[in-house]
């Protein structure tokens, strides 16, 4: 994929779905029934990049925002994106209308975002007919659906 | 389970999950502490109570709620969120596949109370989607699904349920399924009402593109009257569904409509129990004349047996005679239009001819004579 800092993306709708629950992202895929989730850095890095925020905007915000940012966080937001992409939940947005705003909101994010030297990471569950079977009281361990009980 | 349990208003457990879902602040709080000391998570709840858990989440989360079993919620609440979104995908071709055929479809229930009312698409968990088309689309409408290979359940008695019923479920792959309806519920199931509910019908959004539901106050009148039913899985949902609609649209509600049905049908005694707990349990936000003008609407002894019997027995026929007469006189009486005794006598007779394929008049009048009076005999002696 043809990526540069300078890039900008959309949320490849109306197939994928997502919501942030208490710094938590969860996402659908509905083309495929695949689901994922990240959370702390990551929600913060998604709820920017739906903004139209470039990596480069992102980094820079980050940077601004703490002191625990590592040097290479823009490499981490690429490589972050990169999976985004090729689970077709994010696709590249060339319309020059797309631009980046800076608002409240999305500095009282970068406030939440808790620790930032952690890189994002994305989890992805493929085998949604059994996670969905899964008794989420009974069957899950102290994290919750959709982790499940190990004994 | 026994047919005779009343089940549509909730248990003291189950009004602690509702009033913790539903209330703000320390009400919520308290009610979620005093659920928490009777809930054994190693236990089974009922389904009822299951289902409202993701609007327990929702509101225990928003009242700064860090209670050791949030995750636990957390997790249920976002099962339901990835089912629900996969029934809102699913059911969009279905709805645009009827629109190009010209029958224009209808959303009742939990996609449309999501959207419109919820304004979460976890919180209210569904297994399946309602669609009302037009009665007299409702035969072309299930010709073109079984076209489309979807699959008709108890396809025997298709012809009983145009007639008499208000709905069939449809299945296809993927385990989607939905229930095609004539009618939103039996009260309404006569020729006399088939397009009051689509006169009165509003747009939603769903996928970015336009759909129709029931107006607000035809919701909740459905919503009540089918929660106020008995069902094996406790029914108390209704509750939910009947508050969040008063909170997010009481006031674009047509009140003098709304009253207006609830005689039409005959069910101003269920609405009135239904509205008179919610304002006095969960401050549900009510204009007092509404629940005054229930008040006043007289209520005739049909009409409360018929409330008392259908809250409280499954609409299964029983095997027993004398029971199974009651609930075929029961069933009938919940869509008969009529008010006078003959009328209705005429009709259920034309209903048992019906459900007897066609065997005449006498024939019938016989038949259940006979076996009444060999039962009396048989208690008698």
């Amino acid at each position: 994929m043809n990526m540069d800092f300078q890039s900008r993306y959309s949320v490849n709708s109306p197939s994928v779905v997502y919501e942030t629950i208490d710094g938590e992202t969860i996402l659908m895929n509905l083309a495929n029934g695949f689901y994922f989730s990240f959370d702390g850095i990551g929600a913060v890095i998604w709820e920017l990049l739906t903004q139209h925020a470039s990596p480069k905007e992102i980094a820079g915000l980050l940077q601004n925002s703490a002191a625990d940012v590592p040097v290479n966080v823009q490499e981490n937001i690429v490589a972050f994106i990169e999976q985004l992409t090729d689970n077709n939940l994010l696709i590249l947005d060339t319309d020059p209308a797309s631009v980046f705003v800076s608002t409240e909101q999305s500095n009282a994010l970068l406030s939440q975002a808790g620790p930032m030297n952690i890189p994002p990471k994305l989890f992805k569950y493929t085998d949604m007919k059994d996670v969905l079977l899964l008794d989420p009281i009974h069957e899950v361990d102290k994290r919750g659906w959709p982790e499940p009980r190990k004994d | 389970m026994p047919s005779h349990i009343y089940n549509a208003f909730p248990g003291p457990v189950q009004q602690y999950i509702l009033k913790a879902a539903l209330l703000q602040g320390k009400e919520s709080i308290r009610a979620w502490e005093s659920f928490k000391t009777q809930w054994d998570p190693d236990g089974i709840l009922d389904g009822g109570s299951f289902r409202l858990l993701p609007l327990l989440y929702k509101n225990l989360l928003a009242q700064g709620c860090t209670d050791e079993r949030m995750p636990m919620l957390k997790g249920i609440y976002k099962q339901a969120w990835c089912k629900n979104q996969q029934l809102f995908f699913d059911v969009q071709p279905l709805l645009e596949m009827l629109v190009t055929a010209n029958i224009q479809p209808l959303l009742l229930k939990g996609i449309p109370l999501s959207i419109l009312y919820y304004k979460d698409r976890g919180t209210r968990p569904m297994s399946d989607a309602d669609i009302l088309v037009p009665r007299p689309q409702a035969r072309k409408a299930i010709d073109l699904l079984r076209k489309n290979h979807w699959i008709p359940e108890n396809e025997a008695y298709l012809e009983y349920n145009l007639r008499y019923g208000k709905s069939m479920m449809f299945h296809k792959q993927k385990g989607f399924e939905f229930d095609l309806h004539w009618y939103p519920f039996f009260e309404s199931a006569h020729q006399l009402y088939q397009d009051i509910f689509f006169e009165n019908s509003r747009e939603f959004i769903l996928g970015g593109n336009s759909f129709r539901t029931l107006s607000a106050g035809d919701h909740l009148l459905h919503i009540l009257v089918h929660g106020l039913k008995f069902n094996p899985e406790p029914p108390i949902r209704w509750i939910a569904d009947a508050h969040q609609i008063l909170c997010e649209a009481q006031e674009e509600i047509d009140w003098k409509r709304f009253l207006g049905l609830c005689e039409q049908f005959k069910v101003s005694l269920a609405i009135r129990e239904a509205l008179d707990y919610l304002v006095q349990t969960y401050q549900s936000p009510l204009p007092a004349e509404i629940t005054q003008g229930l008040h006043q609407h007289p209520v005739s002894l049909t009409e409360r047996w018929v409330h008392n019997y259908t809250i409280s027995h499954s609409e299964d026929l029983p095997e027993a005679f004398f029971p199974r007469i009651q609930s075929l006189w029961i069933n009938y009486l919940r869509l008969s239009p009529h008010r006078s005794l003959m009328r209705h006598l005429w009709g259920f007779l034309g209903y048992l001819r019906f459900r007897t394929r066609g065997k005449n008049y006498l024939k019938i009048m016989t038949y259940y004579l006979r076996r009444s009076l060999q039962k009396v005999r048989t208690y008698a002696f």
